[in-house]
């Protein structure tokens, strides 16, 4: 089977899940701005255990917090080597050309604490939130955009029914794969220019078969009246509700805290 | 021959979720029959026959070909493939070649054949689905949708496979291809390969198969003759299937008080009612 993940989404019903998509995504927002505003140590200490807990009251687990890290390992590590070995100041320990700075070990921990703090913290946005909500709160947060003559509402479409056919087309890619593999097909040995051959068997058909749903689709549409731009209600109604509030409160609590902590 | 031991198979759909696709499958197919694997969708034909050549890999169980175990973790899966031909359900839906010629030569190229052995076998498998030379030098997607069909059963037959393997042959055809694919499979199974092939249509498999294996919820339901499985009507119907129209209006008429011995298909009821008028006449 091929294993597509649509976004990361874990079913769930914490206070994370059941807190609007909007919400989440202005609350990140500020969240992320703060991040990079705050020099106090104690600060950086107050968005550790504040990202932990959240991660704990979302009920996710370490192993999905580290797949959300993993990728972007490489770049954490470069960013703590090159603020280690590069930051001017006064000199701790030094052999031949590099020098380890005090100031260099402060950056290095401080910019660390930060990218993680950012990566779990959007990953917790994800992680709780189904593609689809997420696409109609961008949706609804851009709305204001629309009177710029932005296609706000077309865009947003035009996502929903990206993420709605990956699946499907994931799917059919599988069997497509299992088919050709039974008339012998060999995929995935040879030099490149082999292996991008042996991909024409499947790619071909797998277009083919994704021009044909487009076009059925667009027919289904048409035959249901659908307007490109025409304003249009949902059948869930996102309704911001006392959990938001909520979320709110924790936040301006949060938010103070750091605040009392830089100021001191 | 193709044997089935303890075979499990479940679908994982999450981190922790599955789904039980196959559960203790214990089966094995004689050479040179012809087998028809009735059953809803969902009941695992698909799935157990991905089996057979090795496309899914079973949680538990053994299935043997000719006596090579092809479940063993170094079983030759590739020669397995060749020896054991799948025609996926719309096989046409896999065609991808600029001419029907070249989609058919993908899998003798696949066994990597001399170019002469080749030709011979497109021309060969073409000239078996009932394909004359002409649409060979056609794009595949200019072919009629029964023509299509045949296309792509033809590039699983030039590999030459001693067994053929068919998931719902004839879904989405007209009568008429419905017809031209059961006459294919009766000629190759009169040919000499050993045939299997999976519907949800009682019809095309009294007409067609010697044998009947009925799956039901991942399990086998029944397994026999035709006559021996259709003379279970009731129990049948109880997982959802029945036996063909024709069955249910001659037992009726039986019932009725008419001399009709149990009948199949609308061929053998045709002879029924012409000895029963026949014998009034005479």
């Amino acid at each position: 089977m091929v294993d597509i993940l649509i976004g990361q989404y874990l079913t769930g019903s914490s206070a994370l899940h059941r807190t609007d998509a909007r919400v989440k995504i202005i609350l990140l927002i500020l969240y992320a701005a703060l991040l990079f505003i705050i020099k106090n140590p104690l600060s950086y200490a107050i968005f550790l255990i504040f990202t932990t807990a959240l991660t704990m009251m979302g009920g996710i687990g370490f192993k999905a917090v580290m797949k959300s890290i993993k990728p972007l390992r490489w770049i954490i590590i470069f960013t703590a080597v090159i603020n280690l070995f590069f930051t001017k100041g006064e000199p701790l320990l030094s052999f031949w050309k590099i020098a380890i700075t005090a100031e260099g070990i402060d950056l290095a921990v401080k910019m660390t604490v930060r990218l993680l703090c950012l990566i779990v913290a959007s990953s917790l946005l994800t992680l709780t939130t189904p593609p689809l909500t997420l696409t109609n709160a961008i949706e609804s947060l851009l709305s204001p955009l629309a009177k710029l003559k932005v296609p706000v509402r077309e865009l947003a479409m035009m996502m929903s029914i990206t993420l709605r056919f990956i699946p499907v087309l994931a799917e059919e890619a599988d069997r497509i794969i299992k088919a050709q593999t039974a008339r012998g097909a060999d995929f995935g040995s040879g030099g490149i220019i082999s292996r991008a051959k042996s991909l024409v068997p499947v790619m071909m058909p797998l277009f083919i078969s994704a021009f044909k749903r487009a076009e059925d689709l667009a027919t289904a549409m048409d035959a249901r009246c659908f307007i490109s731009g025409a304003p249009r209600t949902k059948l869930h109604e996102e309704k911001l509700t006392p959990a938001d509030a909520r979320a709110g409160v924790v936040f301006v609590v949060f938010a103070a805290a750091v605040a009392a902590a830089e100021l001191l | 021959m193709i044997r089935i031991e303890n075979l499990n198979y479940a679908y994982k759909t999450g981190a922790k979720n599955q789904k039980q696709a196959l559960v203790n499958i214990n089966l094995e197919i004689a050479d040179n029959s012809l087998t028809a694997l009735i059953g809803h969708t969902g009941s695992g034909k698909s799935t157990l026959i991905r089996h057979l050549n090795g496309l899914i890999k079973p949680d538990s169980g053994k299935i043997f070909i000719d006596d090579t175990e092809i479940t063993a973790p170094k079983a030759d899966l590739r020669r397995v493939r060749f020896d054991v031909g799948l025609v996926f359900q719309y096989p046409e839906q896999q065609l991808f070649a600029e001419t029907v010629y070249k989609d058919i030569a993908f899998g003798p190229e696949n066994m990597k054949l001399g170019a002469d052995e080749v030709k011979r076998r497109v021309y060969e498998a073409a000239e078996m689905v009932g394909l004359s030379e002409k649409p060979l030098e056609k794009s595949p997607f200019e072919l009629s949708g029964g023509q299509k069909r045949r296309a792509a059963i033809a590039g699983v037959l030039a590999m030459k496979p001693k067994k053929l393997i068919m998931d719902e042959p004839a879904a989405g055809l007209d009568p008429r291809g419905r017809e031209e694919i059961f006459a294919l499979i009766k000629r190759l199974h009169k040919s000499g390969m050993t045939m299997l092939f999976t519907s949800h249509s009682m019809e095309d498999a009294a007409k067609t198969a010697e044998r009947v294996i009925v799956m039901d919820k991942g399990k086998i339901f029944a397994e026999g003759s035709v006559a021996e499985i259709f003379a279970r009507g009731g129990e049948l119907r109880k997982i959802g299937l029945d036996a063909p129209q024709v069955t249910i209006i001659a037992d009726k008429l039986r019932a009725l008080g008419y001399d009709i011995p149990p009948v199949y298909t609308v061929e053998q009821m045709l002879l029924a009612i012409r000895k029963i008028i026949g014998g009034k006449n005479g």
